[in-house]
This record gives C-alpha cells, sequence and structure tokens, in this order.
C-alpha cells in the first residue's frame, strides 16, 4: 500500500471496514511513513470531534423556553382566528348603542325644556287673568299670616 | 402515546400531545440543527421554529408516514435555512469591510497566518472539521450528519431525504471521500508550513 491508498483509505481504516489483508498492508506503511502516519494522527484526532459535538449536552431549561414560545404562539393564533364579522360586528354596536343613547338623552332633555317652557306660558296666562280681572296681589302688612311659621 | 394519537392531539393542539411532542423530540431536533449549524443558542433557537412549524403543518401530515421522519425533514430544513442566512450575512458582512480601511484587513490576515504557523490547537482543529463538512455539496452534507452524528440507518436517511437507498450510500461513500480529500489537503499544507 502507498501513500495515496492510505490517504483515500482513512474513513475506512477508522471504521475498520478494510479488510484483514488491507488493514495489515496499512499498518505497516503507517509504520514505515512518517508523514502518512502524522496525517493518519490528525484525521483520527479531527474527526474525534465528531464524538465531542454527539456529547454536547443540552440546556435543561430548554424544553420550558420551547413550551413558553408555542404556548405564546397558539395564543397569538387563537387571538388572530376571530371571526371578521366579529371583530366589524363589536364596534359598530358598540357605537350603535352609543347614538341610541346620545338620542335618548338628547330626547329626554328636549322634553324637559318643552315642559318648562309650558309652565311659563302658563304662569304669564294666569298673570294676564288677574290683571283682567284686577285681583290685587294679597299683602300680609302686619305679618299675622306667617308669624306662627317663624 | 402512539404516532396517531400524538398527531390526533397536536392538530387539536392538546396540552399533553404538545408537551409528549417535546419531551420526546427535543434532543433529536436541538441535536441534529447542532450538527449543521454548530453552535448550540443558534440549535434551540432553530428547535423553537421547528417546533411551531411542526404544529403549524400537522394537519398536512401524512397518516401513513413517520412522524419521526417528517420532524428530521423540517430540522434539517430550517438548518439549512438558517446556514443559507448566515452565508448571506457573512457575504453582506465581507463586502461591506472591503470599503473599509484595507491596512487593518492586511494586518489582520498576518496575525490569522502566524497563528497557523505556530500550532494548530484544538479549537483550530474543531474548525477544520466544521468548515470541511459545512464545504460538502448540500445532499452529501445531510447524508452524513445524519449517518455519522445522529448515527441514522441509511433507509431513514433515504426516507427523510426522499431518496432511494442506493443514492443514499453512494452519497454518504462520496461523502467520506470529499472530506478525506479537504482534510488530507489541509493536514499537506499545514505540515509544508510548520516545516
Amino acid at each position: 500500500m502507498d501513500c495515496s491508498n492510505v490517504r483515500s483509505n482513512l474513513f475506512s481504516y477508522q471504521e475498520k471496514q478494510l479488510s484483514g489483508m488491507e488493514y495489515k498492508e496499512f499498518e505497516d506503511h503507517l509504520h514505515s511513513c512518517k508523514e502518512c502516519s502524522l496525517m493518519v494522527f490528525e484525521f483520527q484526532f479531527v474527526t474525534s470531534f465528531i464524538d465531542e459535538k454527539k456529547a454536547a449536552e443540552l440546556n435543561p431549561y430548554v424544553s420550558t423556553r420551547i413550551l413558553q414560545r408555542i404556548e405564546s404562539q397558539i395564543d397569538d393564533a387563537k387571538n388572530k382566528q376571530i371571526p371578521f364579522f366579529q371583530r366589524i360586528l363589536q364596534p359598530v354596536s358598540l357605537s350603535f348603542l352609543l347614538l341610541i343613547a346620545v338620542v335618548i338623552g338628547f330626547s329626554i332633555v328636549k322634553q324637559k325644556a318643552t315642559t318648562y317652557t309650558e309652565s311659563i306660558i302658563h304662569q304669564q296666562d294666569i298673570q294676564a287673568i288677574k290683571s283682567g280681572l284686577y285681583i290685587p296681589e294679597f299683602i300680609d302688612e302686619d305679618n299675622t299670616m306667617f308669624d306662627n311659621h317663624k | 402515546m402512539t404516532d396517531q394519537q400524538l398527531i390526533e392531539g397536536l392538530i387539536i393542539q392538546n396540552r399533553n400531545a404538545i408537551h409528549y411532542l417535546v419531551a420526546n423530540y427535543q434532543k433529536h431536533v436541538i441535536k441534529t440543527a447542532y450538527y449543521f449549524v454548530s453552535n448550540m443558542e443558534d440549535a434551540e433557537d432553530l428547535s423553537q421554529e421547528v417546533f411551531i412549524e411542526i404544529l403549524k403543518s400537522i394537519s398536512r401530515f401524512k397518516k401513513n408516514a413517520s412522524i419521526s421522519t417528517w420532524i428530521y425533514r423540517i430540522t434539517v430544513n430550517k438548518s439549512l435555512d438558517h446556514l443559507r442566512r448566515q452565508k448571506r450575512r457573512n457575504i453582506i458582512h465581507t463586502m461591506g469591510s472591503l470599503f473599509k480601511d484595507t491596512s487593518e484587513g492586511t494586518n489582520r490576515d498576518d496575525n490569522k497566518l502566524s497563528t497557523i504557523d505556530t500550532r494548530i490547537d484544538d479549537k483550530e482543529r474543531r474548525v477544520i472539521l466544521d468548515k470541511a463538512v459545512n464545504s460538502l455539496p448540500e445532499n452529501q452534507k445531510i447524508a452524513f450528519i445524519l449517518n455519522k452524528y445522529e448515527e441514522l440507518a441509511d433507509k431513514e436517511i433515504a426516507e427523510i431525504m426522499n431518496l432511494s437507498l442506493s443514492s443514499v450510500e453512494s452519497l454518504i461513500h462520496r461523502a467520506k471521500l470529499n472530506l478525506q480529500k479537504k482534510l488530507v489537503i489541509y493536514f499537506s499544507e499545514y505540515a509544508k508550513k510548520s516545516k
């Protein structure tokens, strides 16, 4: 086995996929060639980091983070799922109720104003009748009428 | 919980089913993503995206397929997307640095060369391996990582990659040849420099 054969069989050697004969030839070459021996050493060293990567520890809190993110996504999705008509109907109905309340309020104020005007007109009529009949105003000159109340 | 029960639970977003999914698959998802992106924090972030994607598209999942294979497929795709985004960012960053002070860049390169000249340390070996794996063609890289790191059977890799068994075997073989070729070139250059 020569240098190029060794360098094209690095994985096969490492994974013990060479036949008995090939394996022996490979090892014999390594004993006689310092450069290939170093090459195999470096190759095995570098690829040992595959095992190091495989042994990497996971963060114990990662599942909590994943579940939190999933739950927040589900909540967001649920909020988005509110039907379109509901999203429109809700503010429209609220505005309508507000409008009705304003109209009712106006009509009540208007009604009260009419009653007050009517009472003023009624008092004016009484005054007119009084003046027509010439009924003098009652004057309690000696304050005898309200003495008891004081 | 059977796969069928899990799928039905996930479709209705049942809390127990979601917890079962995360508890049973988080290790595979995070580790697979980590083998691709070589950074545990990025892998954890990617795992969140993978589980969200699973919940989003579970209704489209074909019930006769294996859920584990499907989850691996989503993880691989998300990891590759991440690597593509990272590559794009690196290109933009490199282009940006070209417009900066060139003398600063030259000094940095000199320093880099001097560290290679002096000695090859464990950190560098890790970088060499990651770079060599990442420089493989995409399909070879997927097949190699799932075979060598995740230790999946060739048949399962074939299902994940939607390829025939012989294609996967060929991809793994070519990946190993390419990888050892790249590493041999690197070691030869290193040996020349250290002489």
